[in-house]
């Protein structure tokens, strides 16, 4: 085509940025409607109890009250189990976790509901709590469900590994575990549910997935999905703790909601969302590595014990990304991978940005280390003889052959941050510094874009796109704006397709009413998927109007083009205005400006015993080099700078991708270095921001972004998706240049300056 | 249950309704940490004597001897104020260290010791200082030694009808002064553990020493036995390398959320050591 | 409950309804339709609820609205008054270096920038970091938010 993109690979604005900066944005809670209730809920005083009783009579009295309910209220299934039904929305019989709900209360004010809900009695028989897969992998541990405590295995085989290791000229095997990560969005779960006079209900929420909402809502309710109609609000942050969570307090409004007559508010405080939202998977990941004497991998085993809670949830899906990409970017020529996803009464592990990857990152990345030391190499030379390219097939036996350029992504990481040249510097500055110690890093990762061949039943996305008769475009799509820019991509994408001005472009809140099932807007493949279907439907709208356009000024279609709002000759010579076109294409020629977009992968294989197929429909790389100083006195980590290089296809729009890395780099140190959920029997602890830490405008390193542009066809020109590369490899990269400085090996996640500290004293290392 | 707040017209008001309500009533200065108790229900109160107002208590006040300061001066003033910051670096640092701008621009340095927390920024330099703390009632005014006034977490000596208005602080000129907290975070964050030393040197002999830890007690702590291992003595390594086990006899932390205890000992042990080694760098550059 | 009549002084205008007695400024300002000061922890973490009283940056969940009547409040709407568009250099900075992503944290991030910007222009990337400290962004990780700071400086320059 050689056509230049004037939307493409831009800074363009965001959409949306106007209407954030002047708080005019509309959030969930900044809805008000007369009549309105607020909800409140009352959840467990134990994290696993036999429910023996539950007394709402008192609660039913009480000032403002409108009703209180319990499981047995609930009109349709109760039931929220997205992938398998374990977990009810009103608790029955039993409680798993802290956060299972026993009643709800709408009343007319939140001060009301939060009053009765005080009043509402509940005996309970405590049974042992677990509180580590451990123990609940013990021989006669308590079962938390009645089939057992390991609620899913799953695996991956590769050859002969015992082979692999045998011919390996040195091995490592090491366990490691890291904790909790909560997603710490600003804007804390919200929703509002609206009784529709029809017999359905619209639900307004801060929410990636609606079409989840609107599953989970018509079951609870029992009613047709057609009658549930979920409007996503503007969110204030998603990083996957709004992809499943958001059903459970949905559903809890939309129940109230029928019940009453009235819309519901339910609206989270930050200690509810703390201790209620899923939260990042706590992990033990025992790795074992085998090279040869050049440094090849030959042999590579890992055992990832997944710690989900007391429920399902999407723990068994985001095991299905840890299992399947455990080694990172490198070439496996045997494995083997046993992935547990076991019951505890923790918190309810669930989405976040990495997926089940960053824990299993940390681990890979210090083996890789270990390794490196064992066989006198470098970090950096390990891994550059081990990184998978063109050809190479990945751990599932999957060929990786267009857009691979993983090791053309790691070089750029090591040059641009100087790394050989640091490690050598920060080496001989050790020597002398007795109490301020400086480390480098790496940290490697390579993400399967889009859902795991076992969830591509969800993986299609559909948009649609209307061209107004004053030529001005309307786009709606199935994923959601989190503040990732998913709307700014949309729009660029239809001005781009369309040749209209990107002011001219509106994009619509995604509302299930709009769009078909899109699935939920996470694994990185909203650009992608939205993107496509956006495309889809542009193109056949320009189709629609060439036509009208080669009747209107006598030029054969493809001799004209869009550019801009206008509509020219391909010499340039001005033919007349979209406006123009739109508007005699509508008014005379009866043409249909609405255009229904649709995009779905190849169907992937995938064999489930073996785990072994095309696990992924393409693969991007992200190479992260952090540079820390430790202070030895009080075991402060500062991270100093991080250079982050990602393979990104095509950049849609500058600005948001450097938004993204500069935001999950973030992340991924607040996950390395201070973020701690602190747990008691099952209890959460620290469920506030005064402490449960994440990064300030003082904690954060210098970000340095480098960017690999090698187009993939089935992105939308070219891109592949960046939202969670961006986190994966850092808290791997920040570990190893701590344990580099400090000269020990950190096993454990958050480094905290009490671990550090600690660490190194018992250790021996401080005197 | 409802509670009321009156807004105190002068002194003198805020005196007459503490008077009044007794221990039902607290007076409310800039609320930055009696709100969360208040929403954390830890807070008795039935009506709240907002101060906030009364800027006659808001000063900073040089002495020829001492800086006197107003029980309602804003963090954040203290920080930029140029007789605090000249006189008491140590001070103005822990003002800085201090919660967030936000709380800063708030909250004041009579809440914050009136808060009485463990964790209480502001006061271990205080009391290094050998601040006292003015109490005023409608009976009268009093004052005492800013480390006597605490009696644990959230208690002070106070009586219900008291008041905090302001703080007498010794001037140390030549003194070498030195405040660290530690945090797992580099702003806006509760201290894990802090120390606060003040020291008289006569070239490298130590004349008089003052030590205080926050974090390391249920109030804020004068280190005693540090103190007077220190006193007296010349200031050289072997001096600081002992100073390990006084720093252990002073202090009784506990396991909490923020830290071990085990993690606190360390954090003041070389935070008292470092202190020492700054200092005897700074004799010796000055010599 | 018992109400009483609540005057604030918001942006310039003089506002007033029937509320609680201990309500909170954040609570009594999103209930006289003042909504873009939003809540994000209640307990003066996160920064999402800053206006300013009197001229400075404070957390308004920390405060009882009875306690500032008759103050100057400035909200996130009130920012930009007198200013071209009615919009600030800050937000106008802001937009332009993407220092949006959610837009949550957005409110606090202007007030507090914003005052940064009029009352401290000469500020350094480590002061312009330390004032921003009370405001947790869990997008951005900030890099654009201190570059719109910069950037709204240099054009205030340029205005003055």
């Amino acid at each position: 085509m050689g056509e230049t993109l004037r939307n493409i690979g831009t800074r363009a604005r965001r959409v949306d940025a106007l209407e954030k900066v002047t708080g005019r944005a509309r959030y969930v809670d900044d809805l008000e409607l007369v009549g309105m209730l607020h909800l409140k809920a009352l959840t467990s005083a134990h994290a696993h109890a036999e429910l023996l009783s539950i007394d709402t009579r008192a609660a039913e009295s009480m000032p403002g009250v409108f009703a209180v309910v319990t499981g047995k209220d609930v009109p349709g299934e109760n039931q929220i189990g997205v992938q398998i039904a374990d977990q009810p929305l009103l608790a029955s019989g039993k409680v798993r976790q802290m956060s299972d709900r026993i009643a709800l209360v709408a009343a007319d004010t939140a001060e009301h509901a939060e009053a009765a809900v005080r009043a509402i009695k509940v005996e309970y028989r405590p049974l042992p709590v677990i509180t580590h897969t451990d123990e609940a992998l013990a021989p006669g541990a308590v079962k938390i469900h009645e089939n057992g405590n390991v609620m899913t295995k799953k695996q991956v085989i590769r050859g002969d590994v015992e082979q692999g290791f045998a011919a390996a000229a040195a091995i490592v095997e090491d366990v490691y575990e890291v904790n909790y990560q909560e997603h710490a969005y600003l804007e804390p779960n919200g929703c509002i549910a609206i009784p529709e006079p029809d017999g359905g209900v619209t639900i307004h929420a801060s929410a990636q997935a609606p079409f989840y909402i609107q599953k989970a809502v018509a079951r609870v309710l029992g009613v047709d999905y057609a009658r549930v109609r979920v409007i996503q609000a503007t969110t204030g942050g998603g990083f996957g703790g709004k992809e499943d969570y958001p059903s459970e307090p949905s559903a809890c409004a939309a129940v109230l909601a029928m019940r009453t007559g009235r819309p519901v508010k339910f609206v989270y405080d930050r200690a509810q969302d703390l201790a209620w939202s899923t939260k990042r998977h706590r992990m033990k990941v025992t790795n074992k590595i085998g090279a040869d004497g050049e440094g090849r991998i030959t042999a590579a085993q890992v055992r990832i014990d997944c710690d989900a809670g007391g429920y399902t949830g999407l723990s068994a899906i985001v095991s299905e990304r840890s299992n399947s990409t455990a080694f990172g970017p490198y070439r496996t020529p045997t494995a083997r991978v046993d992935t547990y996803v076991v019951y505890t009464n923790n918190l309810f592990g669930g989405a976040y940005r990495g997926f089940g990857t960053p824990q299993t990152t940390f681990a890979m990345e210090a083996q890789m280390d270990e390794l490196a030391a064992r066989l006198g190499l470098s970090p950096a030379e390990i891994r550059r003889r081990n990184i998978l390219g063109p050809g190479d097939e990945t751990t599932t036996c999957q060929k990786l052959t267009e857009s691979v350029p993983g090791i053309e992504t790691f070089e750029a990481a090591l040059a641009r941050s100087g790394y050989e040249q640091k490690r050598r510097e920060f080496e001989a500055f050790n020597q002398t510094s007795r109490w301020l110690k400086k480390g480098i890093g790496i940290g490697a990762c390579m993400y399967g874009g889009g859902l795991h061949a076992g969830g591509q039943f969800l993986e299609g996305s559909g948009a649609l796109v209307h061209l107004r008769p004053d030529g001005s475009v309307l786009v709606s799509i199935g994923g959601t704006e989190l503040g990732q820019g998913a709307f700014t991509v949309a729009a660029q994408c239809a001005a781009e397709t369309l040749g209209v001005a990107l002011e001219h472009v509106r994009v619509t809140p995604s509302s299930t009413d709009f769009v078909t099932d899109s699935g939920p807007t996470v694994a990185s493949r909203t650009t992608v998927m939205s993107g496509n279907a956006v495309i889809d439907a542009a193109r056949q709208l320009k189709g629609r109007i060439l036509e009208a356009a080669c009747e209107l000024y006598g030029v054969p279609a493809d001799e004209i083009e869009l550019r801009e709002g206008q509509v020219l000759k391909r010499d340039g010579t001005r033919l007349g205005s979209l406006k123009e076109l739109a508007n005699t294409a509508f008014a005379v020629k009866k043409v249909n400006l609405s255009a229904q977009g649709w995009y779905a992968p190849p169907r992937k294989t995938w064999d489930n015993a073996r785990g072994n197929g095309d696990a992924y429909s393409s693969y991007c790389f992200a190479m992260q080099v952090a540079e820390v100083e430790v202070d030895l006195r009080s075991g402060r980590t500062r991270v100093v700078r991080v250079t982050a290089a990602h393979d990104v296809g095509q950049v849609i729009n500058r600005t948001l991708i450097e938004g993204q890395i500069e935001g999950g780099v973030v992340q991924g140190v607040g996950y390395a270095l201070m973020e701690d959920l602190k747990l008691d029997q099952g209890r959460c602890l620290n469920p506030s921001f005064t402490d449960y830490l994440i990064p300030t405008t003082l904690d954060v390193p210098e970000v340095d972004i480098v960017l690999i542009e090698q187009p993939h066809s089935a992105g939308p020109f070219g891109a592949k998706g960046i939202g969670e590369p961006s986190l994966i490899p850092a808290a791997a990269a920040v570990a190893n240049a701590v344990s580099e400085a400090v000269g020990y090996r950190f096993r454990r996640l958050p480094l905290t300056p009490e671990r550090v500290l600690m660490s190194l004293e018992e250790a021996g290392k401080l005197r | 249950m409802a509670i009321d707040i009156v807004r105190a017209e002068n002194l003198e008001h805020a005196l007459e309704l503490l008077a009044r309500d007794g221990a039902q009533a607290r007076p409310l200065a800039g609320g930055t940490d009696l709100m969360l108790r208040l929403r954390a229900g830890r807070l008795a109160a039935r009506t709240l004597v907002s101060i906030a107002d009364l800027s006659d208590l808001a000063y900073v006040r040089e002495q020829a001897d001492r800086v006197e300061l107003g029980a309602l001066t804003r963090v954040a003033d203290l920080i930029t104020h140029p007789v605090y910051s000249r006189e008491f670096p140590a001070g103005a640092r822990a003002a800085r260290d201090f919660a967030s701008p936000q709380i800063r621009n708030r909250g004041t340095l009579g809440g914050n010791v009136g808060n009485a927390s463990p964790a209480a920024d502001n006061v271990p330099p205080l009391i290094t200082f050998g601040a006292t703390v003015t109490l005023q009632s409608k009976r009268g005014g009093r004052s005492m030694p800013i480390e006597d006034f605490f009696e644990g977490p959230g208690r002070t000596r106070a009586a219900p009808d008291e008041m905090i208005v302001g703080f007498q602080v010794p001037k140390r000129p030549g003194a070498f002064q030195f405040f660290a907290k530690f945090g797992s975070r580099n702003a806006n964050v509760i201290s894990i553990a802090s120390a606060a030393l003040c020291l008289r040197l006569d070239g490298e002999t130590v004349r008089e020493a003052r030590v205080a830890y926050g974090c390391c007690a249920p109030v804020p702590l004068r280190a005693r036995r540090v103190e007077s291992y220190l006193s007296g003595q010349r200031l050289d390594e072997r001096l600081i390398a002992g100073v390990r086990e006084a720093v252990l006899g002073d202090i009784k932390p506990i396991d909490d959320v923020r830290g071990s205890r085990r993690y606190k000992e360390l954090l003041v042990i070389n935070a008292t050591e470092d202190a020492l080694r700054g200092a005897l760098e700074s004799v010796r550059k000055a010599a | 409950m018992n109400l009483e009549e609540i005057t604030l002084k918001i942006n310039g205008a003089v506002r007033s309804a029937p509320m609680p007695s201990a309500i909170r400024l954040v609570d009594a300002l999103r209930r006289l339709g003042y909504t873009g000061t939003k809540e994000g922890c209640g307990e003066g973490e996160c920064g999402a609820c800053t206006v300013l009283l009197d001229g400075r940056p404070v957390n308004s969940c920390l405060l009882f609205a009875k306690q500032v009547q008759g103050k100057e409040i400035v909200t996130v709407e009130g920012v930009g008054r007198g200013h071209p568009d009615g919009m600030h250099p800050f937000q106008k900075a802001l937009v332009a270096a993407g220092g949006v992503q959610c837009g949550f944290c957005t409110p606090g991030v202007v007030v507090t920038g914003a005052h940064l910007c009029d009352t401290r222009p000469q500020a350094s990337v480590q002061e312009i970091k330390e004032a921003l400290a009370g405001n947790l962004c869990r997008c951005t990780g900030y890099a654009k938010i201190v570059e719109a700071v910069q950037v709204a400086v240099a054009e205030l320059g340029k205005q003055s």
